[in-house]
């Protein structure tokens, strides 16, 4: 349930005036943000997609439930930008080992801000170069994933939604939205293990640990 | 079933992944810019498609050849721009209006406008208000300073105006459409003159960010269209040590309450004016300068010598505890906890002036 403070805002912008936004933008734009990004895996293209969001909520609000949480409300309406920019921007590429690069290189902005911040944490390099790997691997490995299965892996194991909450962010069956993560999840799995060495002897997953053990 | 260790990597990954998105990330300036920039709180409403229109034609079908003369001419017409009122002081230029039409079914609402005062200036709608019956509200950047204390005539331009069935709740349905057009009024008004005094007042650094208020005006006026009590000041101030060439926008926390008594402050830097022996007034509004000295909203380009210049704009609400009168008595201080750079860099203050009361 959003908070009477989001409600506040809420009526605010149902009167017609855009600063009953602001306080929805503090609350909420961090976390749509980060929703945002992981769905474009680029900051540039979240910022924009949360800046149409927030300007959506705001001729939409009449549309909005107050009865309903406001931030699985927000949520969809990011999702649903973010499939639209991608959509017309043609972004699925494919990803390939030679993509790779150490953290510090300057070839994506995903790579750009983690880098910056592995300097400014002062953590161990290599440590810190590794992490940066991962997160652009997990980024390179999401984006192969159709849009739907995407959506899914980030609103269930990011954004923490239930099932049911899925149907509402996504408007499907719940079902339909358990199988989206399903599929997303074996996808981005296979796709991890094949293309970066990493995950299975870092932490192995038990399908991993069975798989070697039979090998063995 | 039971979670398995990729999908509690998975989680984990995701959230670190997603802490490239800093906290103190601020779109909000972003998306105040676009709003102003794509025509005011109905917007453009790009996705209005050919279709809809055409449906709407077709419900108003008795009224169509109204319309189209309306988007086609100034002035009065079937549907017609009502301009009841203005005011304007050093911070906020208010135009009420209403809009009136033939059919009693169908509400009719500006969506994109914009006020011109009459050096030919074009000042920015910040926000609106109206209701179904056509009356408006709309509140716009403040005038100039020169501009102050002179009579003038503001004339008042709406491009496009909603046009929705009453009876129908879907607002996305073919039932609301977009008529374009152009709908002139023109009202005057003697912007209250206020006071306005240079500051000579040292420059202050921290970090590599020097800023230096320029010029306090106050204004005794009560701003309509918002829920504040009269008496409001503009300070203008330069901030300097930016990297040439880049955007720049200053978000300051800004604080806002309802008629209804509620009421929040948004995320950024915190700022405060206040008086030694108490009292206050809260940051409102933060504008940027163009090159004409024109209040902006959103960000500017930082100049070749690094510098851009900001309007804030500091009211008094009723939800304080202690409230200051104007004329000011001195001296009061201007703080600034932080400044936050469009980079997303942080650099601490604070930054604490002594202004003279006016």
């Amino acid at each position: 349930m959003h908070t009477d403070d989001d409600a506040a805002a809420i009526r605010r912008c149902r009167s017609g005036d855009i600063r009953g936004l602001d306080a929805l933008m503090a609350r909420h734009q961090v976390q749509a943000l980060r929703v945002a990004y992981l769905l474009t895996g680029d900051r540039m293209q979240a910022e924009d997609v949360v800046q149409d969001s927030f300007l959506q909520v705001f001729r939409t609000i009449k549309h909005f439930r107050p009865d309903h949480p406001f931030e699985p409300w927000l949520h969809g309406i990011v999702t649903h930008v973010a499939r639209q920019r991608l959509r017309g921007t043609s972004r699925r590429r494919e990803v390939s080992l030679n993509a790779m690069s150490p953290a510090g290189s300057t070839h994506a902005p995903g790579a750009l801000s983690v880098a910056r911040r592995a300097s400014v944490e002062g953590s161990d390099p290599v440590e810190a170069a590794e992490l940066a790997e991962r997160r652009r691997a997990l980024l390179d490995a999401l984006s192969v994933l159709t849009q739907k299965q995407r959506e899914a892996v980030v609103l269930h194991y990011y954004a923490g939604y239930s099932d049911r909450e899925m149907a509402r962010v996504l408007g499907c069956p719940s079902g339909t939205a358990r199988q989206r993560v399903h599929a997303g999840l074996g996808a981005l799995e296979r796709i991890i293990r094949e293309r970066y060495a990493w995950l299975p002897t870092e932490t192995p997953s038990g399908n991993a640990a069975k798989r070697e053990a039979h090998h063995a | 079933m039971p979670e398995s260790d990729f999908e509690r990597q998975l989680g984990t990954l995701l959230r670190q992944t997603a802490a490239d998105i800093p906290p103190a990330l601020d779109v909000s300036a972003r998306v105040h810019q676009k709003f102003s920039t794509s025509g005011g709180w109905h917007g453009s409403r790009r996705w209005v498609t050919v279709a809809s229109m055409v449906a709407v034609v077709a419900l108003l079908a008795g009224t169509f050849t109204w319309f189209r003369g309306a988007g086609t001419r100034p002035g009065p017409g079937p549907i017609a721009l009502h301009v009841d009122a203005a005011y304007a002081d050093a911070t906020a230029t208010v135009v009420t209006f209403h809009l009136t039409g033939p059919r009693s079914d169908v509400a009719y609402s500006a969506g994109s406008m914009f006020l011109t005062d009459a050096a030919g200036n074009s000042l920015q709608m910040v926000f609106g208000s109206g209701d179904a019956s056509g009356g408006s509200t709309a509140f716009f950047t403040p005038l100039p300073q020169p501009a102050l204390g002179v009579r003038q005539t503001l004339t008042l331009t709406i491009t496009e105006i909603d046009l929705l069935l009453l009876h129908v709740t879907n607002l996305d349905g073919p039932e609301r459409s977009i008529l374009k057009g152009f709908w002139q009024g023109r009202v005057t008004v003697t912007p209250i003159a206020g006071t306005s005094t240079p500051l000579r007042i040292p420059a202050q650094i921290h970090g590599k960010l020097s800023i230096q208020p320029l010029r306090l005006d106050v204004s005794p006026g009560s701003v309509p269209g918002i829920n504040y009590l009269p008496g409001g000041v503009r300070i203008v101030l330069r901030m300097s040590g930016l990297t040439p060439g880049t955007p720049q926008a200053l978000g300051l926390a800004t604080e806002y309450y309802a008629p209804d008594g509620s009421g929040s402050t948004g995320s950024g830097d915190q700022s405060s004016f206040s008086a030694a022996g108490g009292g206050g007034l809260i940051p409102a509004f933060v504008y940027v300068l163009d090159a004409q000295g024109l209040a902006q909203l959103g960000q500017a380009t930082v100049d070749t010598s690094g510098a851009i210049e900001f309007e804030l704009i500091y009211l008094q609400s009723l939800q304080q505890q202690s409230l200051l009168q104007v004329p000011l008595q001195g001296p009061l201080t201007l703080m600034f906890d932080s400044i936050t750079l469009n980079s997303g860099e942080k650099i601490p203050g604070p930054w604490v002036f002594t202004i003279p009361g006016a």
